[in-house]
């Protein structure tokens, strides 16, 4: 009975690609992702809409051309932003001690607030 | 709270830029200025929380709860002008709002306030190095506004005075009862009062069993609907009075306040609800008189009287076990666990009638 044999096979194959399937639309439509996903995208094209306004060579590609981000699995962590001068700074506590000054405000108020 | 360093309260951490969620937006996306190494040009327009213009940044994601967020009290603080205008009239209004503005609109909790930074009124600082905390921590946040009296009476910081038994056996936090919906302003429109709309957080949530007509505690049965859980469940708490805020010659503002007081008074419901039927609460003597803001104007509460100065209060200090529970004696007939004329000051006694006891039950 080859013929029945294949059909239980498609069928069993089938089924293991369905589960498989799910397994993966599981995780990715966990919302964390999803959100990333879509202000990842929203940036992207924002950025895209800048760099649209500054000149460009002929013919060269805008490095940040949008294009469909794909929602990143749930286990990658998120794209992380690619400024670098604030990050560097704000990251450095030694840098910080140094530049972060304390506004002096006198406290002239009596009891319990 | 400890103070921070000016340095400790910018300190972004590595998991903020790396691992949070919102690692992917641009710092310059939400805070302005520039990407750029030069100080000064990087800090050009920089606004340094974002989240304190409704709807600007936030809402991208997180637009229902923004928008529910945007007409809570955390926001808006409307139960500061329900207070003030109730006592005033029409043309002192933008004297009020002008004394709003230098000494009361900086407990104005933005969503960075609670989820990313210290409240400005406890003097900022990142909470966690600038990852998004979901549940805000009581210590850093809630209590840097809600201080004198809420987080001294929960944590037992009155000295001579237990700390309340959810937090010194349960060990609960503020966000254990009081949830996201109610600090969102979820369900609430044109809220103006922080007893407004449904009782949040109830009791019989946790004590079901304990409470309503099939409780197997019969002073629950008895008592239910007559008196608020507190006045039984309730010790002794901080009472203020005599807030009086100014400026100095060089614009620093500052007030001066008369000492607290630590005091138990039961007064009358004035306003019975389904949500609030009971006809005895606590009440609580609030820290203003008729010269409290003189330094912006002469006689801005005009209506002085038409409030009263105690005022319906849910202390935080639940016991188990108080004077109130130990015998009926304790309550019925007391007359000093009940605001009488003999309570308050002459001067305030037109602005209390509505919550003075008059006959003890």
């Amino acid at each position: 009975m080859p013929i029945q044999r294949l059909t239980v096979l498609a069928i069993l194959l089938i089924g293991a690609v369905a589960l498989a399937g799910c397994g993966s639309a599981s995780g990715d439509l966990t919302p964390t992702p999803a959100t990333v996903a879509e202000v990842a995208t929203a940036l992207a094209m924002q950025r895209a809409a800048q760099d649209e306004a500054a000149p460009t060579e002929q013919g060269a590609e805008p490095a940040d051309e949008p294009t469909s981000t794909p929602a990143p699995a749930a286990d990658t962590p998120p794209e992380t932003a690619s400024e670098s001068a604030c990050i560097d700074c704000h990251t450095d506590a030694e840098t910080l001690k140094v530049l972060a000054v304390e506004e002096v405000t006198e406290s002239l108020s009596e009891g319990e607030g | 709270m400890p103070p921070l360093e000016a340095w400790e309260r910018v300190l972004v951490s590595q998991a903020a830029v790396s691992e949070d969620v919102h690692a992917s937006i641009p710092c310059t996306q939400c805070h302005g200025g520039s990407d750029v190494a030069d100080f000064a040009a990087a800090h050009e327009g920089i606004v340094v929380d974002p989240s304190d213009a409704p709807s600007q940044v936030c809402s991208t994601c997180h637009s229902e709860i923004q928008q529910a967020a945007n007409g809570s009290l955390h926001m808006t603080l409307a139960g500061y002008d329900t207070a003030l205008y109730m006592r005033s009239i029409p043309e002192n209004h933008p004297a009020l709002e002008e004394m709003e503005a230098n000494h009361c609109n900086n407990c104005h909790a933005t969503c960075g306030q609670c989820h990313i930074s210290q409240p400005t009124s406890a003097g900022g600082g990142l909470l966690e190095g600038h990852e998004f905390v979901q549940k805000p921590p009581l210590t850093r946040t809630c209590t840097g506004c809600h201080g004198s009296r809420v987080r001294n009476e929960y944590t037992g910081r009155n000295e001579g005075y237990p700390a309340d038994v959810h937090f010194a056996q349960a060990r609960m936090a503020c966000v254990d009862c009081h949830g996201a919906d109610e600090m969102h302003g979820v369900g609430l429109e044109n809220v103006t009062h922080r007893y407004d709309g449904t009782r949040t957080p109830k009791c019989e949530v946790c004590h079901a069993d304990a409470i309503g007509a099939d409780s197997t505690v019969q002073q629950h049965t008895l008592h239910g609907d007559k008196v608020a859980c507190q006045v039984c469940h309730s010790v002794e708490y901080k009472n203020c009075a005599s807030c009086h805020v100014q400026r100095n010659e060089d614009g620093v503002r500052f007030y001066t306040i008369d000492p607290s007081w630590m005091d138990f008074q039961i007064g009358l419901n004035t306003n019975p609800t389904e949500e609030r039927p009971w006809s005895y609460v606590l009440v609580r003597h609030v820290p203003v008189d008729p010269q409290s803001f003189e330094f912006y104007g002469a006689d801005l509460l005009p209506n002085f009287s038409a409030r009263p100065t105690w005022l319906e209060a849910t202390p935080h200090n639940i016991q188990r076990n108080t004077p109130q529970t130990s015998s009926c004696d304790n309550c019925h007939g007391s007359a000093e666990l009940f605001l009488t004329e003999g309570d308050v000051l002459p001067e305030e006694l037109g602005a209390n009638q509505s919550v003075i006891v008059r006959e003890l039950p």
